[in-house]
């Protein structure tokens, strides 16, 4: 029996369990589809299903029978997936990536462990994507891109060629990050929230949060305003 | 079968080159698309047969079905009334590239464009319009007689009310499960529009951050 643990009771979760069963079914081609056990990990919900699926605690999932335990997070937060990758991974969970068959992905590109892309997503050609990458619906990466570990990008996001995205950075809806150079990456730090339709035109420091367009800075725009 | 396409203006002209197809999965059965015309003006467009409304009007029901591609939400409704007094029913036009994940339920007389996405657990009112690219995310409830420009993005725990127009490429933000986004009836988000709360009833808000 394999067992997956989807992460994540929300409406993430909800969105993302669909998901789980051809993304495991996909790894292991000779399992047959009822050897597969779906389920939600989620110790703050208050229920045993959710959605038609048994919700588990971690210490119930890490400890349900199973020859194989794969999992993924549906949480939108990096920051909280990495403790949970940092809970699971050491227990002997592993990672398996959700990616909806309309997904593109170009070769030339790598996406580290456990990544989500839902549909109609796109990689294009020699970018380097880090660990439990969150892709949502219509969003792309375009060439030469540079994504860190636990980035999370909204729905209709367009990172154009040569950006590099650190570590635990979130992207809003619809945000437009503007191509960098080869010799001069457009760069966003570790760390950097960039808000809902976003257009940003120039490098992003660590741990900012900019808004509007051209994006700025929140609390000059705030300033701005009053 | 005949497929009455409501209207000549670019909206209809849009949804013509796949209503055919579209109808014809929904019906199983073979489909002639013409357009009617509101106006009552008669001339043949793109190729196909153009009725006047008051012609469709004396056709057999049982023979046809509309699509009411008319983007005034209150001239939607009001044509929408007036042809299921005379007993005519409604075809739901949806591209062929259109997903929804499971958990949703659509109103009669949707027309859906390329691409159109509806993710999970949510409830679409009647008569509801989306063009191309445009998305709905999880937990969301939508009126009737609502209709979504192309690639404008409603994420999740958002209530749109009726008669709500949303322009092309706007974006609502996400709300929360005990404290989800309002669009108050009537309300026009403008294109580009980025919403970041409430739009209060009959309101129209545009700019970055939307007021």
């Amino acid at each position: 029996m394999i067992l997956f643990g989807l992460v994540g009771g929300g409406g993430l979760g909800s969105e993302l369990i669909v998901h789980s069963l051809p993304s495991v079914m996909a790894k292991h081609p000779e399992v047959a589809p009822e050897d597969i056990r779906v389920v939600y990990v989620d110790s703050a919900l208050q229920r045993k299903t959710f959605l038609g699926m048994d919700v588990l605690s971690e210490e119930e999932f890490l400890a349900a029978p199973a020859t194989t335990r794969y999992f993924n997070i549906a949480i939108g937060n990096g920051r909280i997936r990495e403790e949970v990758a940092k809970r699971l991974e050491p227990s002997g969970a592993k990672p398996i990536s959700l990616m909806h068959e309309t997904t593109d992905m170009r070769v030339g590109s790598s996406v580290g462990d456990g990544a989500i892309f839902t549909s109609r997503t796109t990689v294009t050609a020699n970018s380097a994507i880090g660990r439990y990458f969150l892709c949502q619906g219509f969003s792309y990466v375009a060439h030469d891109c540079v994504v860190g570990d636990f980035v999370s990008f909204a729905g209709r996001v367009c990172c154009n060629g040569n950006v590099h995205i650190g570590n635990h950075v979130t992207v809003g809806t619809g945000a437009l990050l503007r191509q960098g150079t080869e010799d001069k990456p457009l760069q966003v730090g570790d760390g950097a929230t960039i808000g809902m339709g976003a257009v940003v035109t120039k490098d992003v420091p660590a741990g900012a949060t900019v808004v509007g367009n051209p994006a700025r800075p929140l609390s000059s725009s705030r300033e701005k305003k009053a | 079968m005949i497929l009455g396409i409501i209207g000549t203006e670019p909206s209809a002209r849009a949804i013509m080159p796949y209503a055919e197809a579209a109808a014809a999965v929904e019906l199983s059965e073979t489909v002639e698309a013409v357009f009617v015309s509101p106006d009552n003006t008669t001339t043949g467009l793109d190729g196909k047969r153009c009725l006047s409304f008051d012609d469709y009007l004396q056709m057999d029901p049982a023979g046809t079905r509309f699509a009411l591609a008319v983007t005034d939400t209150y001239e939607r409704e009001a044509l929408a009334n007036r042809l299921s007094e005379a007993g005519f029913s409604p075809a739901s036009l949806r591209h062929e590239t259109w997903g929804a994940l499971p958990g949703v339920s659509i109103g009669e007389g949707d027309l859906f464009g390329q691409f159109v996405a509806i993710t999970t657990r949510q409830t679409i009112g009647r008569y509801f319009q989306a063009f191309a690219y445009s998305y709905v995310a999880h937990d969301c409830a939508v009126g009737d007689f609502v209709t979504l420009g192309a690639r404008a993005c409603c994420n999740g725990n958002v209530i749109v009310g009726n008669h709500v127009t949303i322009g092309m490429g706007a974006m609502i933000m996400p709300g929360r499960p005990n404290k989800p986004v309002m669009i108050g009836d009537g309300a026009i988000i403008g294109m580009g529009a980025i919403v970041t709360g409430d739009v209060p009833a009959g309101a129209t808000v545009k700019g970055n951050p939307a007021s």
